[in-house]
């Protein structure tokens, strides 16, 4: 086993990851270890990607004169706010709001292009700046190589290292050369994105297993939010080559597309009559997902998208002004035209796909978790989305809190620096321990196989913790958690080699994953209202009680422990409900 | 149809039989096979033609195995290029020590 020490681990490389790893680098010594190849692994590459600017910054700082000069850093705010159902915090929001323009602005110095300002969903005003992300990556890679920060690719974190409730590094794996590598580290921050791939069908890439909320939750730092994964609704289910593409959410929101049932119903009606499909994300899943559950879906258990109302050369000529990646009908390397049926006769199968994590692991201003040594940033961390995240603010969290986790580890590492010649401790026990876990699946010789695993866990959490909830599935779900973990905890790689092993890979993820669901059916099931993201048939009604957010911890049994913070305890109880979707009338 | 596969280490080709599906790609069918033969090596992450890591060269030509449409025979090799890791997984060349990409 190779050991390495650093002042600051980082883990992950999408945009929050490199921005820490460039903010760290100006002082401290950084290594960012990531699953995959460096800035081209995480979520944020795949991005349809807007970043939510306000629109007077838009014009004064960012030059883009279709910016609104009535808007504002505060206005901003509050639509993050309101449509977060009032979960968000408003610390983390008004940083957020405040700092996104300057950052955006650095970055087009450094080469970005802002392709133009779009008006979203949520949004009171036009305030999404149009970007490439494969653009956006490859100027952070570039950044990142000018610094000199030791970057190890295709290096996956299995546990992070404690010592007297401190972390203090981790242990990960070279899938390159088959051997484990111990990482002591003074700070480390979480740069893992979300765990999108707990569902069947997911906007995200494949590696988004919220490895690094689980670890957090094994560590002991607290979660919050967990409740609220997001979807995305009319996201491409077919053909399979395309899955989970979302140029049809796109045409869903900027054309006048219609979301149709197998009756050719228009549901979205009885949801909400003004806005139709061009109503917010979370909305359009819960109809979506009642439509699915009550059979009244496409043949593959998904939603009608349908332009077929238009005449053909309106159609034709949508590649034309279509913000990203539609020009022509192509969408990056696929040619639409032979791989779509013809749009002005035919509708396409969508399905609201999992697409964002709004929960995570609970940070501070400073982008610090809840136990020493451990700093989070980007989509894996809670309390800027609250309970649905408006379009534009996915990037744009991980840009500005990336770059303040990094700023704020190496500042801690500069406080600390008259110890620095004391490198944490290193627990050798628990260092074995998860070595010898980590290669238990090459070593037996029967068991599940971990592919079978990962899909067992993602269709049973599609129904449990899907699209609609209810008490009675969540409580199924639950109990075919605790059968899976048995599952879990006897998987066998089907095949032994330690280098590049697809299985031994799945395994790591598949304990991730479990440990990330149980938390999520915790919350849900406490929650007992419909909010944002979440959504229950049998209470579809919003709570004034329920205004606060919920805190997970692993309780000493290893099950989830949950907590309600106090805060907000005046201004909740007060038994007011609403119906789902319906904002509440603003107070201040 | 017929999908024949350069395989390392060793070096040599080895031929898989499996049923056409519609509307796949030739990533698709690799995950396919994978099912049956779980020490074939290949890398998806995203896709849908973003990320770039299923590059590989297909019947000759250097493509993104998400975005190419599984039809007729196929011959699949490693991209060109890089430090070929198993079958058809390539890296770029990594430098050990601090200052770069590792």
């Amino acid at each position: 086993m190779r050991v390495f020490e650093t002042d600051i681990l980082i883990i992950g490389s999408g945009a929050a990851g490199i921005l820490a790893a460039i903010e760290a680098s100006r002082s401290c010594c950084v290594t960012l270890v990531t699953k995959g190849p460096c800035g081209r692994d995480g979520a944020t590459i795949t991005a349809q990607a807007d970043i939510a600017v306000d629109g007077r910054s838009c014009k004064k700082i960012l030059g883009l004169p279709e910016g609104d000069s009535y808007d504002s850093p505060n206005r901003f705010a509050s639509d993050i706010f309101r449509e977060g159902e009032e979960l968000g915090n408003k610390k983390l929001i008004e940083i957020q709001t405040e700092s996104i323009a300057s950052a955006v602005a650095a970055l087009r110095d450094d080469g970005l292009h802002l392709r133009g300002l779009f008006k979203n969903p949520g949004h009171t005003y036009p305030r999404s700046v149009w970007i490439s992300a494969p653009e956006l990556c490859f100027i952070l890679r570039n950044k990142l190589k000018a610094t000199q920060t030791k970057v190890m690719e295709y290096t996956v974190v299995c546990d992070l290292l404690t010592s007297d409730g401190a972390v203090t590094g981790a242990l990960a794996f070279d899938r390159l050369s088959g051997t484990p590598l111990a990482v002591r580290a003074r700070e480390t921050i979480l740069c893992t994105g979300g765990a999108m791939r707990i569902y069947p069908y997911a906007t995200a890439p494949l590696g988004l297993t919220g490895d690094g909320i689980a670890m957090a939750y094994r560590a002991g730092a607290e979660l919050l939010d967990m409740e609220f994964p997001m979807f995305l609704p009319y996201a491409l289910l077919s053909p399979k080559m395309l899955e989970g593409a979302t140029f049809t959410h796109d045409l869903a929101m900027l054309t006048n597309a219609y979301a149709l049932n197998r009756a050719g119903e228009r549901f979205i009606s009885a949801w909400d009559p003004e806005r139709m499909e061009r109503t917010t994300r979370d909305i359009n899943s819960a109809a979506c997902g009642v439509e699915i559950a009550e059979g009244r879906g496409t043949p593959l258990g998904g939603i009608w998208l349908s332009l077929a109302h238009l005449p053909a050369n309106i159609i034709e000529v949508m590649g034309n002004w279509f913000p990203e990646g539609l020009s022509r009908w192509r969408y990056g390397p696929f040619d639409l035209k032979n791989v779509l049926p013809d749009l002005s006769r035919d509708a396409l199968e969508t399905i609201p796909a999992s697409h964002f994590w709004n929960g995570g692991v609970a940070i501070g201003i400073d982008g610090s978790a809840s136990i020493p040594g451990l700093y989070a940033a980007g989509e894996g961390t809670a309390g800027l989305h609250g309970a649905n995240r408006i379009s534009g603010n996915g990037i744009g969290q991980a840009i500005v809190w990336g770059i303040r986790a990094g700023q704020s580890a190496a500042s801690r590492v500069a406080k600390k620096s008259n110890a620095r010649n004391a490198h944490p401790k290193v627990d050798l026990e628990q260092l074995d321990f998860i070595i010898s876990n980590l290669f238990a699946p090459l070593e037996r010789k029967t068991g599940v196989s971990p592919v079978d695993l990962a899909r067992d866990i993602r269709s049973a959490a599609w129904k449990g913790i899907g699209l609609v909830r209810d008490e009675v599935s969540m409580r199924d779900f639950e109990k075919e958690l605790s059968a899976l973990r048995e599952t879990a905890a006897n998987q066998a790689a089907r095949t032994k080699e330690r280098v590049w092993n697809e299985d031994l890979l799945i395994s790591l993820q598949n304990i991730n994953m479990l440990d990330v669901a149980s938390c999520v059916v915790a919350s849900a099931l406490r929650r007992s209202e419909s909010r944002g993201a979440h959504y229950r048939k049998d209470c579809p009604y919003t709570e004034d009680f329920w205004d606060r957010s919920i805190k997970v911890k692993r309780g000493n049994n290893g099950f989830p422990l949950l907590a309600l913070p106090d805060e907000r305890k005046n201004t909740a109880g007060t038994g007011a409900r609403r119906p789902y979707g319906q904002k509440k009338r603003m107070s201040s | 149809m017929k999908i024949s596969v350069r395989r390392f280490p060793g070096d040599y080709t080895q031929d898989y039989e499996i049923e056409d599906a519609e509307g796949e790609s030739v990533l698709n069918l690799l995950e396919r096979i994978r099912e049956k033969d779980p020490s074939l090596a290949f890398y998806r992450s995203c896709g849908i033609g973003k990320c770039g890591a299923c590059r590989m060269n297909i019947n000759g030509r250097e493509r993104l195995a998400c975005a190419v449409p599984a039809t007729g025979s196929l011959l699949l090799e490693h991209a060109s290029g890089g430090k070929v890791v198993r079958d058809l997984v390539t890296i770029e060349q990594r430098e050990e020590g601090t200052g770069g990409i590792g």
